[in-house]
C-alpha cells in the first residue's frame, strides 16, 4: 500500500490541530471493543482456543496423468469408434408384451374350443388362415433363386392356342406378338470375346511380345500424328513472340502504297473496266421481227433434231450387235457395282457405328513392357480391367452407345464435419465458426 | 393430280425413331428404357441417311428402329416398371408418414419382374442360347469376383457365384474344356458344349479395382439377364448329363470338416463352399450311364469309308485328350491359383487337393504318398517328397494346350519356364513353327534318369541312320504311357527299349531271310487312313488345277509360288533347328563322358 504524503501543517496553532486524522486510532479502539463484546481479546487467547484440527478429507482435483513415452498414442482411426455426442442413446421400448399374439388370439381360440361360432364365422376364420398362408407362399415363390426350376426349352408349342379365334386372341392379348424380321440378328459380326494376342501371355515368346508392342506402338504413333497435326495447324500458324509484328510493321503495312512512286500506278490507269454482262441499252432492244425469226429458227432446229433421231432409230436395226454389246457391258458394270456395294455392306457390318453424340474410343492395348515381364504366375500383376474390356467390347459391337460420365452437379457445397472423436466442444466451436462466416 | 407428297412422311424418316421420341412413346424414364432395351436385346442403329432421318439435321443422335419400339410397347415388363415407380412413391409416402406397418406390407409386395419369357423369346432354341454364351459367361465370371458394394448388389453377385460354379461343374463332368490361355488380362477358356465352341474370360483372383468410366447400372442389367439365362442353360445341361439340379455332391460328408465349421457358418453355406471348391464329383440321378459308344453314323453323312474312319480316329484322340490327367494326383501349394487349376485338372480327369487349413474342400493331405504332382510356384522348397514331381503351374496349362503330358523337367521348381503360348493362334500352312509350338517331342520323356536317358540317346543315334518314323512312333508311345507311370518308370522304360531293339533285329532277320524260299504267316495289312486320304485329296486338287481357266492361272501360280517359298523357308529353319538339337545332344553327351 502506498503511503499518502502528509500535508504540511503548522502545529503551533490550535486551529490546525482539529484537522489531524485520527481515524486509524478510532478503528483500532472500535475493533477492540467488538472483540471484548464477542468473547474476549484475541491477542490474549491461547492457540488451542483459536485453532482446531481439520479431520474432513479434502476434495482432490483430478490431475491429468502424465503420458509416458512408452505408452502409445491412441490411434487416430480409433476416433471413429468413440461415441458421437450428437447421437442420443437408443430408446428401448419398455412396454413390449411378449404374449401379444397370444392375447390377441385368446378370444378366437377360446371361441373355437368352446364351439360357439356360427358356421359362417367359422368359414370366414378358415378363409382368413388360408389367405395368410397363401400370401406367404406367394411371396416366397416370387423370390428369384439362382437355380431354374424347369426346362425353358422343354415344353412343346401349344397347338390349341393357335386354333383359337384370331380376333379373340388378339383382343385378349393371347396372340404372341409378331417379332420384327431382324429381331434375333446380332448388330455386329465381331466375336463376343476377342482373345488377347499371344504376346499378352503372362510368359510370352520374344517374337510374340515384340509383335504386341508393335501393335500398341502403331496406335500410339497415330495418336501423336493427330496431335502434331493440330499443333501444326494452330500454334505453328502464328509467329513466335520475337518474330511477331511490331507497331512499326503495322504502320508500314497500313501505309503501303501511299508514298510510293507513281510510275506503276499510271500504267494501270490505262486499262479500262469491262463488265462480263454489260447492261442492255435501249437501242439494242430486240424488234418483234428478230424475235419471230429466232422462234422460227428454234422450231426448225428441234424438227431437224427429231428427224435425225428418227433416222437413227431406223438404222439401229442394223446395229443390233453393237447394242447388245452395250447392254452386256452395262449389265456387267451394274453387277460389278453391286458386288462392290455388297463388300462395302459386309465391311460396314463389322464396323462400329456412330450411335450417339459420343464417338467410340478403342481401349488401349494391355501390355507389359519387356522389363515388367516376370515369367511367374505368382509374381504376375494383371494389366487392364476386365469390366472395362467387356464394356468397350459391347460398345464396339454396337450393343450399347458410348457414353461419357456426366459430372454430378451440386447446387450447394456439402458441409464438412469433424470426426466425433474430437469431442463435442471442438465440434460445436467449429460449427459456430462456420456459421459466423 | 395426285395428293401432294410431303417431306419426311415415308422412307427412312419413318423407319427410325430417336431415343427421346421413343421415351415419350413408351412413357418410361431413360434409365428404365435402357434397362428394357438391354433385357429385350434391342440395339440402337446408325441410319445411313442421317439428314433424312433427322428431318434435316445431321446432329449425331441415338436412333432406334421404329418397329423395335413398337415391339417394346407390347412387353408386359413395361407395366412392371411403372408399378415399381408407383411402389417407390407409395413406400416413400408411408415412410415419411411413419406408417411402418404399411411400409412393411408394401415391401413384401414389391413388384418383381421375371425374365423367363424374354429368354425364350430371344433364344427360341437351346442351341441358340448356347451359341450366345460367351458374353454371358464372361460377365458372370467377372461379377462373381466383385465385392459387395453400393454399385453391385449382393444378390446378383451371389447368383453369379453359384451359377459359374455350377457351369464349371458341368464342364468338369462333361469333360468339355479344350483350351486355356493365361494372359495378363485374365484367363481365357475354350470349351465345346453341345457341339458349340464357346470362349470366355475369367479374371485373375486379385483384389478388384473398380474402373470409374464404366456404367455399373448398364452392366448389372446385362448380368441380371445373363444370370436368368445361365440358370436355364445350367438346368438343361445338368439334365442332359442326368445330374442333379441344383447340384448335389456325391459324398457330401466325406470331406473332413475343419474344426468348428458348423458354428462358423450355416450348413447351406458350408455346402455351397464345398461345391465351389470343385474337388468333388456331382451326384447322378439314378445310375450313371455307361460310356456312350462312338456313333456308327457320325455327323458327316458321307459314304466314304475313309472319312468315317478318320472321324473315328479323331473321336478316339479326343477321348484320350479328355482323360489327359487321369490317374494323376495333384497337390496345390498355397501360393498357386486354386480355382483355375482345380477346374482345369479336374476337367481332364485328375484329382486335386490342398492344405486343409487353406480352404474348404481339401480331399487328402500333403503327406499322401500317392500324390504324383505337387504344384509349386516358389523358387525353392525345403521338405520335398521323393515320390512326386514338384512342378510349376504352367505345366498344367501347357500340357492341356499341347494335348499331351509334357516333360516335367522344364517345369521343375526354380526352373526357367518355357514360354506360355497362346492356343488360340491358328497356324497358317507352310509357316515355320518351332517344335515347342507344334507339340512335337524333341527332348527325352519327362523322367529324368541319367542312365536310361543315356541309353536312349544311343538308341536314337542308331535309329537316326535307319528309320526315323519308327523312332518317333516309339517316343509317342512313351508319352502316352507316361501318365500312368510312377516309380517303376525306369524299369519299364528299359523294357521298352529292349523290346524295340528286339523288333529291329527281327526286321533285319526278315530282310536276310527274303533270299530263301519260305512261307510265312500272313499279316494284317495295316491301313494308313490319313495317307490314303491325303493321296485322294491330292489327286482331286490336281484335277481341279487342270480345270482352272487360263485367265486365272497366273494368279493361281502366284499363290502357289508364294506357298512354295514359305515352305522352303520353313524347311530351312526346321533343318537348322534339327542341326542345333543334334549339336546340343552331342555336347551334352560329351559333358557326361567327361
Amino acid at each position: 500500500m502506498e503511503r499518502k504524503a502528509k500535508k504540511r501543517l503548522s502545529k503551533n496553532k490550535k486551529k490546525t490541530w482539529k484537522k489531524t486524522d485520527v481515524q486509524d486510532v478510532e478503528d483500532h479502539l472500535e475493533d477492540q471493543r467488538l472483540q471484548e463484546r464477542t468473547g474476549g481479546l484475541l491477542a490474549e487467547k491461547t492457540d488451542e482456543q483459536l485453532f482446531f484440527v481439520d479431520s474432513t478429507k479434502p476434495v482432490e482435483e483430478p490431475v491429468p496423468a502424465k503420458r509416458s513415452r512408452r505408452d502409445p498414442k491412441p490411434l487416430k482411426c480409433h476416433s471413429a469408434l468413440l461415441p458421437d455426442p450428437r447421437i442420443k442413446p437408443a430408446r428401448v421400448a419398455h412396454n413390449i408384451r411378449r404374449d401379444n399374439l397370444k392375447r390377441k388370439c385368446a378370444k378366437k381360440v377360446s371361441d373355437i374350443q368352446n364351439d360357439v361360432l356360427s358356421p359362417t364365422r367359422k368359414e370366414a376364420l378358415h378363409n382368413q388362415v388360408n389367405a395368410k398362408l397363401n400370401r406367404q407362399t406367394r411371396i416366397r415363390s416370387k423370390k428369384i433363386t439362382p437355380h431354374a426350376k424347369f426346362d425353358l426349352w422343354g415344353g412343346e408349342i401349344d397347338q390349341t392356342k393357335q386354333e383359337d379365334d384370331d380376333h379373340f386372341a388378339t383382343v385378349t392379348r393371347k396372340k404372341p406378338v409378331k417379332l420384327p424380321s431382324y429381331h434375333n440378328k446380332k448388330p455386329s459380326s465381331l466375336p463376343a470375346v476377342e482373345v488377347a494376342l499371344p504376346g499378352a501371355s503372362y510368359n510370352p515368346t520374344y517374337d510374340d511380345h515384340q509383335q504386341l508392342l508393335h501393335v500398341a506402338n502403331k496406335v500410339e504413333v497415330k495418336k501423336l500424328k493427330v496431335e502434331e497435326k493440330i499443333l501444326r495447324q494452330t500454334d505453328h500458324m502464328f509467329p513466335k513472340a520475337d518474330k511477331a509484328p511490331t507497331k512499326q510493321d503495322h504502320l508500314q503495312e497500313m501505309s503501303a502504297g501511299l508514298y510510293e512512286e507513281e510510275d506503276d500506278s499510271e500504267g494501270e490507269e490505262d486499262t479500262e473496266y469491262t463488265s462480263i454482262n454489260p447492261a442492255v441499252r435501249r437501242d439494242k432492244k430486240k424488234t418483234p421481227q428478230t424475235r419471230r425469226k429466232e422462234k422460227e429458227r428454234k422450231a426448225k432446229e428441234t424438227q431437224l433434231k427429231l428427224e435425225k433421231l428418227k433416222r437413227k432409230k431406223d438404222t439401229e436395226l442394223f446395229r443390233i450387235k453393237s447394242i447388245q454389246k452395250d447392254v452386256t457391258k452395262s449389265i456387267k458394270q451394274h453387277s460389278e457395282k453391286m458386288a462392290k456395294q455388297q463388300t462395302k455392306r459386309a465391311e460396314r457390318k463389322d464396323k462400329t457405328q456412330r450411335l450417339g453424340s459420343n464417338k467410340f474410343e478403342a481401349p488401349e492395348t494391355e501390355l507389359k513392357l519387356s522389363d515388367e515381364l516376370v515369367g511367374s504366375l505368382r509374381l504376375l500383376k494383371p494389366e487392364g480391367n476386365l469390366l472395362e474390356d467387356r464394356y468397350k467390347s459391347m460398345q464396339k459391337r454396337n450393343i450399347i452407345e458410348p457414353r461419357k460420365r456426366v459430372k454430378v452437379y451440386r447446387k450447394y457445397k456439402l458441409k464438412d464435419y469433424k470426426k466425433p472423436g474430437h469431442g463435442a466442444q471442438a465440434y460445436m466451436n467449429s460449427y459456430k465458426a462456420k456459421g459466423k462466416k | 393430280m395426285g395428293k401432294e407428297k410431303k417431306k419426311y412422311e415415308s422412307g427412312a424418316a419413318t423407319a427410325y425413331i430417336s431415343r427421346s421420341q421413343a421415351l415419350r412413346k413408351l412413357q418410361l424414364s431413360l434409365a428404365d428404357f435402357r434397362r428394357l432395351c438391354i433385357i429385350k436385346g434391342i440395339y440402337p442403329h446408325e441410319p445411313r441417311h442421317k439428314k433424312t432421318v433427322g428431318k434435316g439435321s445431321t446432329a449425331p443422335k441415338t436412333y432406334y428402329y421404329l418397329k423395335d419400339i413398337q415391339f417394346l410397347l407390347h412387353e408386359p415388363i413395361v407395366n412392371k416398371f411403372r408399378d415399381f415407380k408407383s411402389f417407390l412413391r407409395k413406400i416413400k409416402r408411408a415412410c415419411d408418414k411413419g406408417d411402418d406397418e404399411r411400409a412393411e406390407r408394401l415391401r413384401q409386395n414389391k413388384p418383381k419382374y421375371k425374365l423367363d419369357h424374354i429368354v425364350k423369346e430371344r433364344y427360341p432354341t437351346f442351341i441358340d442360347a448356347i451359341r450366345d454364351m460367351d458374353d454371358c459367361l464372361s460377365m458372370a465370371f467377372l461379377f462373381s469376383t466383385f465385392p459387395k458394394s453400393r454399385k453391385t448388389h449382393v444378390e446378383l453377385i451371389n447368383r453369379c457365384k453359384i451359377q459359374t460354379v455350377e457351369f464349371m461343374h458341368y464342364i468338369i463332368s462333361s469333360k468339355s474344356l479344350r483350351k486355356v490361355f493365361i494372359s495378363i488380362k485374365g484367363v481365357y477358356y475354350q470349351a465345346e458344349v453341345m457341339g458349340q465352341i464357346i470362349t470366355w474370360v475369367a479374371p485373375h483372383k486379385y483384389a478388384y479395382d473398380h474402373p470409374t468410366d464404366v456404367d455399373y447400372k448398364i452392366m448389372s442389367t446385362f448380368v441380371e439377364f445373363y444370370t436368368t439365362m445361365l440358370g436355364f442353360i445350367n438346368y438343361r445341361l445338368y439334365t442332359s448329363l442326368s445330374l442333379h439340379y441344383p447340384p448335389k455332391l456325391e459324398l457330401p460328408g466325406s470331406i473332413d470338416t475343419s474344426i468348428g465349421e458348423k458354428e462358423m457358418c450355416s450348413e447351406q453355406d458350408a455346402l455351397t463352399e464345398k461345391l465351389a471348391a470343385l474337388t468333388q464329383t456331382l451326384q447322378m440321378m439314378g445310375d450313371a450311364p455307361d460310356d456312350p459308344q462312338p456313333d456308327e453314323f457320325p455327323a458327316i453323312l458321307s459314304d466314304d469309308p475313309d472319312l468315317i474312319e478318320k472321324a473315328k480316329v479323331e473321336q478316339e484322340n479326343m477321348k484320350k485328350f479328355q482323360q489327359l490327367f487321369k490317374g494323376l494326383k495333384f497337390f496345390l501349394n498355397r501360393e498357386v491359383p486354386r480355382e483355375c487349376l482345380t477346374f482345369i485338372i479336374r476337367s481332364f480327369g485328375g484329382v486335386v487337393s490342398w492344405e486343409k487349413s487353406l480352404a474348404v474342400g481339401s480331399t487328402y493331405s500333403e503327406d499322401d504318398e500317392t500324390i504324383t504332382h505337387h504344384i509349386v510356384d516358389r523358387p525353392s522348397m525345403s521338405n520335398q517328397y521323393l515320390s512326386r514331381f514338384y512342378i510349376q503351374p504352367q505345366w498344367v496349362f501347357d500340357s492341356v494346350n499341347a494335348h499331351r503330358l509334357l516333360p516335367v523337367e522344364e517345369y521343375f521348381i526354380g526352373a526357367d519356364l518355357p514360354p506360355h503360348l497362346s492356343p488360340f493362334v491358328e497356324e497358317t500352312e507352310g509357316v515355320y513353327a518351332p517344335p515347342e509350338q507344334l507339340g512335337v517331342e524333341t527332348t527325352d520323356s519327362g523322367i529324368d534318369n541319367a542312365e536310361s536317358s543315356d541309353e536312349e540317346e544311343d538308341v536314337e543315334q542308331d535309329e537316326e541312320d535307319g528309320e526315323e518314323g519308327e523312332s518317333e512312333e516309339g517316343e509317342d508311345e512313351e508319352d502316352e504311357e507316361f501318365g500312368d507311370e510312377d516309380e517303376d518308370d525306369d524299369e519299364e522304360e528299359e523294357d521298352e527299349i529292349k523290346e524295340r531293339l528286339g523288333k529291329r533285329k527281327l526286321e533285319e532277320d526278315k530282310s536276310s531271310a527274303k533270299k530263301r524260299m519260305s512261307v510265312e504267316a500272313g499279316q494284317m495289312e495295316s491301313v494308313d487312313v490319313e495317307k490314303r486320304l491325303k493321296k485322294q485329296t491330292d489327286e482331286e486338287r490336281k484335277l481341279a488345277e487342270m480345270m482352272i481357266p487360263k485367265k486365272n492361272k497366273r494368279l493361281y501360280n502366284k499363290i502357289v509360288y508364294k506357298k512354295k517359298k514359305m515352305a522352303q523357308e520353313a524347311k530351312i529353319l526346321t533343318e537348322k533347328r534339327a542341326d542345333y538339337d543334334k549339336k546340343q545332344r552331342k555336347s551334352k553327351r560329351k559333358q557326361k563322358a567327361e
